[in-house]
């Protein structure tokens, strides 16, 4: 794990997750985490099925809580905070983007990247200017007004990029970014997270496909709930990991 | 996200779903429909029956005898009118008779009135078309001349100039030598316009002087029923009291009734009131149904849109918001239906009061009722789409996001 002078944007220690499963089972997907993730770094998060990345990556996205455990977003604990106080959270501090776009179909791009900026509670010219500027910077400048089903799959997560890069956010979390999308259309989106990283954006990128996550600076393995230690966990072939 | 920008949403929704949003706002609408309809048409039949007594006088009392079955039936005498001549009341009484009408083959069932020698200044409500009334001297000296309703005259004159031609009149009368059939000749002096459907407007009838009928049709000084203007400052009911007391004592007990007009009307709008009661509960039933297709179909919408739900969480959205969105989604749809509805019952209502302008001679579009359509019909959006809304706020997000 890298260390670095300044605080990290995302500090967890000890985050615990437990299911009720049946009966009197209980599922521990995530068995006891702690990393910190700084202001700035590309973080690919990796793991075989089951290891615990989905559930790591909804309480990074502060749409769940740990069971135990401490999460410190930008120095705030949020491990604890009610509903409402998280959905806040998540509309000033996380942008998601998802396998799926989930893009409100039937309402044009620049619509869609100012959903969020209403929920802020923004004016319609504000969240208007906000919006082409962060669709220009995708490269959207021209499709404003085009409607999902309008738009090719690269197209649609760059909306989706859009969208969550104009909530300016503390940390970019993608979930399988690339995972609904032709070789061409993930090598475009990709050369995009590399950009944003290299503008200074923290992003963090769950995936499982091993050359998504070598184009990160840096790789966190899961096993069974628990980080392995930044070391392949498979048996596989697996590239080297970069060091921040 | 403010409230206007979740009603354009709503539209939208609504609008790319045609078929299905129109089908769910039909039981509203049809609600809607029903309960404005038949406030509207009560109000306007209440206000029609209301003028027209006011034009036949609201201080008028009318006095009936009343019939018992194995007491003998009486009707009232000119010395009746004479116990009562100390009152501040203006006698207008009149005697009727039913009595064939014939001329050239064409022949009709008519009811006369046989009405005092001052009846032509005493009703002013009554309007000529054309012709005259007979004169106050024509009228005591008996003249066989009538006054003919509008319709009477068309139909049995429908060609030519019903004034001036003669009319041949019978009926049959009890007299010494028992049932005999009395037949007379009158000439049309006057045509009145039709009375109203309401008012027994749909019979023939005519006007003659008292003193002909009395001659011929009917007893001597006898009337079938009493009928008085009361003097405008005269306290009605005190009058009517009086009346009534005096008769009492002629006739030895109470076997007839005192109304005033003011009552019919306190009755009728009774009757009218408990009927639209009647029919708007049943409209009400209505909107309930329509609710519970809204409810249905929200429901529907919040499955479809669990995913919707989960990224507008995701996104920032709480829990008040998504309660918001679709409770908004539900009144919009509602009010839509509402507002439907209200315009079909201004579009029937009017079409009521062409096709039957006698009984609904103006439109009313009191703006009461168009407030309680809009009221009610988002008011069942509100009841009917808090359970589906709560349902969907109540969506953990991560669940929502997953939701296939």
């Amino acid at each position: 794990m890298s260390t670095s002078s300044s605080d990290p944007v995302i500090r967890l220690s000890g985050i615990t997750k437990v299911y009720a499963g049946e009966g009197d089972a209980e599922v521990h997907a995530l068995s006891g985490i702690s990393l910190d993730i700084h202001a700035g770094e590309y973080v690919a998060l990796m793991g075989p099925s089951g290891s615990g990345k989905s559930t790591l990556m909804h309480i990074l996205g502060c749409l769940d809580q740990p069971t135990e455990g401490r999460y410190l977003l930008g120095g705030d604990d949020v491990s604890q905070l009610g509903e409402d106080q998280l959905a806040r959270i998540r509309n000033e501090r996380i942008g998601f983007v998802f396998q799926s776009f989930n893009l409100l179909a039937r309402t044009s791009a620049q619509k869609n990247v100012e959903l969020p900026l209403a929920y802020r509670g923004l004016g319609l010219r504000e969240r208007s200017t906000l919006a082409r500027t962060a669709l220009e910077r995708v490269g959207l400048g021209d499709r404003l007004s085009h409607k999902p089903s309008e738009l090719s799959g690269g197209q649609k997560q760059r909306v989706a990029i859009a969208r969550a890069l104009v909530q300016d956010p503390a940390v970019l979390l993608a979930d399988e970014p690339t995972g609904n999308l032709d070789s061409r259309s993930t090598r475009e989106i990709l050369k995009l997270f590399e950009e944003l990283h290299r503008e200074g954006r923290t992003i963090v990128l769950v995936t499982h496909e091993e050359e998504v996550g070598a184009r990160a600076s840096r790789t966190i393995w899961l096993r069974d709930g628990l980080v392995s230690d930044g070391r392949p966990v498979l048996d596989d072939d697996v590239p080297e990991v970069a060091s921040v | 996200m403010n409230v206007l920008e979740n009603i354009q949403t709503a539209l939208s929704a609504i609008a790319s779903n045609k078929l299905r949003s129109l089908l769910t706002m039909l039981g509203v609408i049809i609600g809607v429909f029903a309960v404005t309809t038949m406030l509207s048409l009560g109000q306007m039949a209440t206000q029609a029956i209301t003028k027209q007594l006011d034009s036949i006088g609201g201080r008028t009392l009318l006095v009936q005898p009343r019939y018992a079955p194995g007491r003998p039936y009486r009707t009232f005498i000119a010395d009746d009118l004479n116990a009562l001549a100390g009152l501040p009341i203006r006698d207008v009484s009149s005697t009727s008779s039913g009595v064939t009408a014939e001329v050239s083959g064409r022949s009709a069932n008519l009811s006369l009135s046989g009405v005092k020698a001052d009846y032509a200044r005493q009703s002013p409500d009554v309007k000529l078309t054309s012709g005259r009334f007979f004169t106050e001297t024509e009228a005591r000296g008996s003249a066989p001349l009538i006054v003919l309703s509008g319709t009477t005259a068309q139909k049995l004159f429908p060609q030519q100039n019903p004034l001036g031609q003669v009319l041949r009149i019978s009926a049959r009368v009890v007299n010494n030598s028992g049932l005999v059939l009395q037949r007379e000749q009158v000439t049309v002096i006057g045509v009145t316009q039709p009375a109203s459907a309401l008012f027994g407007g749909g019979q023939d009838s005519g006007i003659m002087p008292i003193n002909f009928l009395w001659r011929t049709f009917t007893d001597r000084d006898s009337y079938d029923t009493l009928q008085f203007r009361v003097d405008p400052g005269a306290d009605i009911d005190s009058v009517q009291a009086t009346v009534s007391r005096v008769l009492e004592r002629r006739r030895g007990e109470k076997n007839f009734e005192v109304f005033n007009f003011d009552q019919f009307v306190q009755q009728f709008s009774q009757i009218t009131t408990v009927l639209q009661i009647l029919l708007a509960s049943i409209g009400g039933l209505s909107l309930l149904v329509g609710g519970i297709g809204i409810m249905n179909i929200m429901l529907v919408s919040v499955t479809e849109r669990t995913r919707e739900i989960g990224l507008r969480k995701a996104l920032g959205a709480r829990r008040g918001t998504i309660l918001g969105q679709f409770l908004i989604e539900a009144v919009t749809l509602t009010a839509l239906g509402g507002l439907v509805g209200y315009l079909l019952t201004v579009l029937t209502v009017t079409l009521v009061s062409l096709a039957a302008p006698s009984f609904f001679p103006q439109v009313i579009l009191s703006p009461g009722v168009a407030l309680l359509a809009l009221v009610v019909s988002a008011l069942t959006g509100v009841i009917f789409g808090v359970w589906p809304a709560s349902r969907a706020a109540a969506l953990p997000p991560i669940e929502a996001l997953r939701y296939e």
